[in-house]
């Protein structure tokens, strides 16, 4: 895949960054190598995951799940910290 | 009142004084607050704490109260958090003390600590040479005996590649063995706070003083703590899986002639070395800098110039949000934000940023596999020893440099660095990766290579 200077222009704008024209032409040449790499792997053979074997690896990461509370106890319950009605945070002007 | 935490803290400040103007260990040196820390701990006796009166680097990516934090960054130039990072605050309630923090890599993004905004960090065994990145500070600070030790943090290799480069024993813990919190956050799946030491017996007393749950990170696990380390490491009988594909094509031959020293070392233990496969290996270096990229362009959007650091004036809200980001950044990290930002755009994300995570969860399954028949995997920790400073000017040609250290921390396995001798006039390292939370087993097997392989002379 090629890189242009028009596509970084538009990662520029969702990254909030604005590059100058050098900067520009030397992250699109970047940009153009690295995914020219990943290219260059392919397709992987592999066989699909084996989620019992690789459970006992990825058991520090939490599922990927959206949960749905039934309402603010059960919210708060999650809290690291609390002063018994709402979240305790770290003070900013100690 | 003087005793033995003032003269240890007088100690490391002398030679951070003759040293450091060569080296560029310390972006910041704490000089009379930690002399004031060693004086009261002397004042108040028998203190009682594993590291009572140690001195202790700490790299400038993780937060230390009232002591400049900026990440390698002018965007956090100036910046002085108002608490220390749950791994820093373990330490000084073990005594130890922070004696300044360390140079790194922007963000902990690079290998070679030449992307620091401030200066480039050099190898103490050859100062035209890097030390290593990110955590490049840190293994200089420990290797030229400025501290025993100091803390560091890996997101794919930051611990573990300096600590091959300089010399130095470097652990990054199973994910989730320490707190992140106060660690000024990269890629937050991968990163992790670890440990640099001058050997193995230090390195596993302040792993074990700053591991467990904290209520301030949900992903640190609450698990039993490390056993001990035994005086005499045995690993007699242990089996040691050695992956094809970590001593392909790229690793240079003295660097493979000094590991498989290290393996036959420990075979005349009674180790038993077993021949596996790691197929997945391939994919680490795509794998990691697209997830690990994706990740940073998320977390490092919070660096707008309106809550904390560095902020350039605009004619709107969005323009001094560009201007900030723009000037504050340096040029890797704003490369790494833009690839994440392209990885996860609309049209891009099934292609690239889907396809990887399923990458990691095969580079994961590879290593379960593998452990069903084996205790721990050893291989080199860098293809080559050190490189030269400037060598590496072409990004991706930096990134491949990663391909030994990335698939652990992809799995977020324990892994370790230990020296195994020198090629040339340059250190060469072991790693250890390990089963999840068995950092006992990993840093059993280095106690036994660094008594095959003591440190040559005193000092680099």
């Amino acid at each position: 895949m090629i890189v242009d200077e028009t596509l970084v222009v538009r990662l520029e704008h969702l990254a909030a960054l604005s590059l100058e024209p050098e900067e520009r032409t030397r992250v699109a040449a970047d940009l153009t190598r690295f995914l020219g790499y990943v290219a260059e792997l392919g397709e992987s053979e592999a066989a699909a995951p084996d989620d019992a074997a690789a459970e006992a690896i990825t058991a520090a990461l939490r599922p990927d799940v959206v949960e749905h509370f039934a309402g603010r106890a059960e919210a708060m319950a999650a809290a690291p910290e609390l002063d018994g009605t709402a979240f305790l945070v770290p003070r900013f002007n100690p | 009142m003087s005793g033995p935490a003032t003269a240890n803290v007088t100690l490391a400040l002398a030679r951070i004084a003759a040293h450091d103007e060569a080296l560029g260990a310390f972006l910041a040196v704490d000089r009379e607050g930690a002399l004031g820390a060693a004086r009261a701990l002397d004042a108040q006796g028998d203190h009682g704490g594993p590291l009572t009166g140690v001195p202790i680097a700490v790299k400038d990516a993780l937060c230390t109260r009232g002591l400049r934090t900026t990440a390698g960054s002018k965007i956090l130039a100036g910046y002085v958090p108002p608490y220390d990072a749950t791994a820093v605050a373990r330490l000084r309630a073990a005594g130890a003390i922070v004696v300044g923090k360390t140079n790194l890599d922007e963000f902990s993004m690079g290998s070679s600590t030449e992307h620091s905004a401030f200066h480039a960090s050099r190898n103490p065994w050859d100062l035209a040479r890097a030390p290593g990145g990110s955590s490049g500070g840190s293994a200089v600070a420990v290797a030229a005996r400025m501290t025993p030790a100091a803390l560091g943090s890996d997101t794919g290799g930051s611990i573990r590649q300096p600590a091959s480069f300089t010399g130095v024993v470097g652990i990054k813990p199973t994910y989730g063995r320490v707190s992140r919190y106060g660690l000024i956050a990269f890629a937050s799946s991968l990163d992790q706070v670890g440990v640099l030491a001058a050997d193995v017996a230090t390195a596993d007393t302040v792993l074990r003083v700053i591991c467990g749950k904290d209520p301030h990170d949900a992903t640190s696990v609450d698990m039993p703590p490390i056993a001990p380390l035994a005086k005499e490491s045995d690993v007699y009988g242990l089996r040691i899986g050695v992956p094809a594909e970590y001593f392909a094509e790229g690793l240079d031959p003295e660097v493979e002639a000094r590991v498989r020293e290290a393996l036959r070392a420990l075979e005349a233990r009674g180790a038993v070395c077993v021949p596996v496969s790691l197929p997945s290996t391939r994919y680490a270096v795509a794998t990691y800098y697209i997830v690990a990229s994706a990740e940073a362009s998320s977390n490092l959007s919070r660096f707008d110039g309106v809550r904390y650091g560095a902020r350039v004036a605009g004619e709107s809200l969005h323009e001094m949000y560009e201007r900030t980001r723009s000037r504050g950044f340096g040029a890797e990290v704003k490369r790494r934000i833009l690839l994440g930002t392209f990885v996860l755009s609309s049209g891009y994300y099934d292609a690239y940023y889907k396809k990887a995570m399923g990458q990691r969860q095969r580079i994961a399954q590879d290593f379960a596999q593998v452990f069903r028949e084996v205790d721990v995997v050893c291989t080199p920790t860098t293809p080559t020893t050190a490189f030269r400073l400037g060598e590496k000017s072409d990004p991706l040609s930096m990134y491949l440099a990663d391909i030994y250290t990335l698939p652990a921390s992809l799995a977020g396995l324990p892994a370790l660095s230990v020296p195994c001798g020198f090629a040339g006039a340059l250190p060469v390292g072991l790693q250890v990766i390990g089963r999840p939370w068995d950092e006992a087993t990993v840093l059993r097997v280095a106690a036994a290579t660094e008594g095959d392989f003591p440190a040559r002379g005193a000092l680099p």
